[in-house]
């Protein structure tokens, strides 16, 4: 009898399993964290032909050292548990607010790589540590993070790529095991160009996007003033 | 009602927020330098070069390119706010500031010569570039009008 007992619920949970885990899979591709297993299609890029390539695919690439070891930028595709990009634009002044990363697919991101959708217009780029604290503080330190590279993206360009970042750090020990990144390391940041890798990936995942034209970051220091263009239209 | 329900209600019911705003009427700038209005005074329309105005001002924040506007922005905080929040067995609390944001905008004309300037605190909640370009039709607005009078 009794076990009996303990058996049903098991069960109960075993049958709610798979629409549960469907559930959270589509609420996790409706809002667009991650495509994976195919090429997203143009209108998912926002790229259809009457919207006249108003948009660029703009493909960046992430490598990072904790304590000297490689690791992978991205290893879950939460803005909070990795490390992320900030990105600033005209929008926000410059201002680095989270940026709205999308990946191909979960080897591309293991491997570092990323793409945003954007407009033409003067861009600036700064990497983010995960949440390391309460979500306030967390929340208010991407509006003291300051731009580290700027990078433009011309009109007419289907794909650009703007480099990889390298941007090692120090890291502290997770309850659950391994090492999270906790600070960055900022003497030691480098763009890096892999413009040979990053047409790989653009054959692979943007075959009728092209060609791909490289316009690395470069490095914007606190001194200089925020460039901004007016956007496309305003 | 199950007693696993009972407890999580039980739970929910026990858990807490509290928000304690509590205004500083001219707080210190906690970003960027504060332009007063008296040091706005000595710009001369279609004399005060740019080069004049960086060198009094120093190196603007923004320098919007395709519409020669120079943006000098500053955060001053207005307040802070005490929070704390707490359920079950755990809490957590702090303080953030409430803050405002202000910028003195200067257009320039196609030699670089001022136009026109004003110091604006900007809305909260609207983005940064909305009210850039707010601040630019208004000019135009302005530009417009005075054009008109006879």
């Amino acid at each position: 009898m009794n076990a009996d007992r303990r058996d049903t619920p098991r069960s109960s949970l075993t049958a709610r399993l798979p629409p549960l885990l469907g559930a959270l899979l589509f609420a996790l591709g409706a809002s667009g964290c991650v495509i994976i297993g195919r090429p997203p299609t143009p209108q998912e890029l926002g790229l259809e032909p009457d919207a006249g390539h108003r948009k660029a695919v703009v493909l960046v690439r992430v490598l990072t050292e904790i304590d000297g070891r490689p690791s992978p930028a991205f290893p879950s595709a939460v803005r909070e548990d990795d490390l992320w990009l900030g990105l600033g634009d005209f929008s926000s002044g410059g201002k680095i607010r989270d940026a709205p990363l999308r990946f191909f697919s979960r080897d591309t991101r293991k491997n570092g790589w990323a793409y945003l959708l954007l407009e033409p217009g003067i861009y600036y780029l700064a990497p983010h540590p995960p949440q390391n604290g309460d979500a306030f503080s967390y929340l208010a330190s991407w509006g003291r993070t300051p731009p580290s590279w700027h990078f433009e993206v011309p009109r007419g360009a289907p794909v650009i790529y703007i480099g990889t970042l390298f941007v090692p750090g120090t890291g502290q020990w997770m309850i659950g095991g391994g090492r999270r990144l906790r600070r960055f390391d900022p003497g030691r940041f480098e763009i890096r160009d892999e413009t040979v890798l990053a047409e790989q990936i653009r054959e692979s995942w943007l075959k009728d996007l092209t060609p791909l034209t490289s316009h690395l970051g470069v490095p914007h220091s606190a001194g200089e003033p925020i460039i901004l263009e007016t956007p496309p239209g305003k | 009602m199950p007693r696993s329900i009972l407890m999580a209600l039980l739970t929910v019911s026990l858990g807490g927020c509290i928000l304690f705003p509590i205004p500083t009427p001219h707080g210190s700038v906690l970003e960027g330098a504060e332009v007063q209005p008296s040091h706005v005074e000595s710009l001369e329309p279609a004399r005060t070069t740019k080069e004049e105005v960086t060198r009094r001002f120093g190196t603007p924040t923004i320098w919007w390119r395709d519409e020669n506007i120079l943006a000098y922005r500053w955060v001053q905080r207005k307040g802070l706010l005490i929070w704390a929040v707490g359920g079950g067995y755990s809490s957590a609390g702090g303080v953030v500031d409430i803050t405002a944001e202000y910028a003195f905008l200067i257009k320039f004309d196609e030699a670089d010569r001022f136009r026109s300037s004003e110091i604006v605190r900007k809305p909260s909640g609207k983005p940064f570039g909305q009210f850039l370009l707010d601040w630019r039709d208004s000019q135009r607005a302005k530009e417009g009008t005075e054009f008109k009078r006879p």
